[in-house]
């Protein structure tokens, strides 16, 4: 029988019960949750299980576990935290400071779950994609406005296979592949789409539901982003990220595409458009459709800048500093992103293409692996088994014990009796929380 | 500083605070009543933490309600390309000039709708 396990630390905002840690308060340092041991449940906090994947949003969270009951391994979906639109899917609207069971997913295994402000999407293994909370702005994706307190499948969507969801602020993109055809991907958006999130061009806009001329754009039924669905050359999206009002993709060819709310005051992309790196070398291409160093492996968004990772490791960060969440020695210096206007030649070089303002995230030692970005701030895991955050430290989000905005990468340590080494580690950022989960398996 | 400049049209009515809310990236919403709007403030706090938001709105929306005839429901139509027609009125519930827009093949059967 296995015996893997999880350990799993909070810290930040915690007063709607979004940290799980049976309270309802900010924490300004990281609390272990419990040792995740796959074969016993402890007494409260009711963490147990392996955790597989993971979700945090405005101010709740969702974990999908393994907990093994008499040796035989079972799935479950927990939630907890902010429940006030049913975004925890509980079918009521009270707060949970303990994660808690989502009874509706009991025989239905679910792969991976996205976290918005106030509403959660989540995956089926069968490639079903599920919607419950706050749908004001048709972020529900069922054709209406109105709330769900339990988890309802998204029919538009059925006839796709759902391969992820991503939420924003109040939106949702779900990526898909036709059954059957993995090489065949579309990318999918509804919510709210007034600053461009949806990826729909203002055109397709126009003629959706809810439009007018007072500008606010609300689409309930998932439409189809041509732009990411038309690529050339089997090149397909693997990836989809969202919070506030941007929206981001990775295809297989690692390019990355932003969409949505300008940062730093620019105006809005309605169209995803390719960011290149200004600060990559300008080497030439060596074989067509590679450009540079412009292959990015993960991307992550806040509410004001956005994370990349390149494909040797690099963390590149892009977007508003005044927090520092950008992670530079620039001060509050604000760093914009340009877009370029075509895409890469064919052949030969880069030289002339126009380059975004990318910076280089200081101050991470080695290889980072996985990033992620809170509303405005953001954390890194690097490959020497350090957990490094910086941005906004109002609320205590960076578990550095104090509430200061920190300018820089600061390793941040993690109480417990564990060896980093022999664990793989994962890091999620809620709008001002922060949770790191730990895997090991024996 | 303000945290950002939000349009009235895009923060939400909350019943139980009595006030129209926006996301705070704390986790927390701003707020902002409608006696202050009334009164022409146009800061919406966070209880939680110091930011603060700028509201646009047309402070005129929100003045005293005019006379009870111009209250009444004012319903105007569009037909779009798929012959869907289009209802909008001005909301009978709320005083702030906001309109209700809905989409139904007769106006008994409603298929969408919201406040905007």
């Amino acid at each position: 029988m296995s015996r893997s396990r999880s350990f799993v630390w909070s810290w930040g905002a915690g007063t709607r019960g979004q940290l799980g840690n049976a309270a309802f308060a900010d924490s300004l340092e990281p609390v272990q949750l419990s040792k995740f041991d796959g074969s016993e449940a402890t007494s409260p906090p009711s963490w147990h299980g392996v955790v597989n994947d993971m979700a945090c949003g405005g101010a709740h969270a969702v974990a999908i576990l393994s907990v093994s009951n008499d040796g035989e391994e079972q799935a479950q979906v927990m939630s907890w935290g902010n429940g006030e639109s049913g975004a925890l899917g509980h079918g009521r609207t009270d707060d949970l400071s303990v994660p808690k069971v989502v009874e509706f997913f009991s025989g239905i295994r679910v792969s991976s779950v996205a976290a918005g402000w106030s509403h959660t999407a989540f995956v089926t293994l069968s490639g079903a994609l599920y919607t419950c909370g706050s749908g004001s702005f048709g972020q529900l994706g069922h054709g209406d406005f109105g709330e769900r307190l339990i988890p309802f499948q998204v029919e538009f969507v059925s006839s796709k296979r759902v391969v992820m969801a991503a939420c924003g602020m109040r939106h949702t993109l779900v990526l898909t592949n036709d059954r059957g055809t993995p090489e065949q991907t579309s990318v999918f958006s509804f919510g709210a789409g007034r600053r461009g999130q949806l990826g729909l061009s203002r055109l397709d806009l126009l003629q959706q539901e809810h439009s007018s001329s007072r500008k606010l754009v609300k689409v309930s039924v998932p439409k189809e982003v041509a732009e990411l669905t038309r690529r050339a050359n089997d090149e397909v999206v693997e990836l989809v990220a969202a919070n506030g009002d941007h929206s981001a993709a990775i295809t297989s060819y690692g390019h990355l595409f932003v969409w949505g709310r300008g940062f730093c005051g620019d105006s809005d992309y309605f169209e995803p458009r390719q960011v290149k790196n200004q600060q990559a070398p300008s080497v030439p291409s060596f074989k067509s459709h590679f450009c540079g160093w412009n292959h990015f492996t993960y991307v992550s968004l806040g509410w004001n800048h956005g994370l990349a990772l390149g494909i040797d490791g690099v963390l590149w960060a892009w977007g508003s500093n005044q927090r520092g969440q950008v992670g530079t020695s620039d001060g509050e210096k604000p760093v914009s992103v340009s877009f370029s206007s075509e895409t890469c030649a064919q052949d030969g070089d880069c030289i002339d293409q126009q380059w975004p303002k990318m910076v280089r995230v200081h101050g991470i030692t080695g290889k980072c692996l996985i990033s992620s970005a809170g509303s405005e701030h953001s954390a890194a895991l690097c490959d020497s088994g350090e957990v490094r955050v910086w941005g906004w430290g109002e609320h205590g989000q960076l578990g550095l014990g104090d509430t200061s905005d920190v300018p820089l990468p600061q390793v941040v340590s993690l109480p417990g009796d564990f060896h980093k080494d022999s664990l793989t580690w994962r890091v999620f950022c809620g709008s001002g929380f922060t949770f790191v989960v730990a895997n090991q398996n024996d | 500083m303000s945290y950002d400049d939000v349009e009235i049209e895009d923060m939400d009515w909350n019943e139980a605070l009595g006030a129209y809310t926006y996301p705070c990236p704390c986790g927390d919403l701003f707020q902002i009543t409608k006696a202050e709007l009334r009164t022409g403030e146009e800061i919406a706090r966070c209880p939680s933490c110091s930011l603060y938001i700028t509201v646009v709105y047309n402070p005129e929306d929100f003045q005293e309600s005019k006379s009870k005839s111009q209250k009444a429901p004012r319903r105007l139509s569009r037909t779009d390309n798929s012959g869907s027609v289009w209802y909008t009125e001005v909301n009978p519930y709320n005083t702030d000039g906001l309109r209700f827009m809905y989409c139904g093949f007769t106006p008994s059967r409603i298929i969408a709708g919201g406040v905007f």
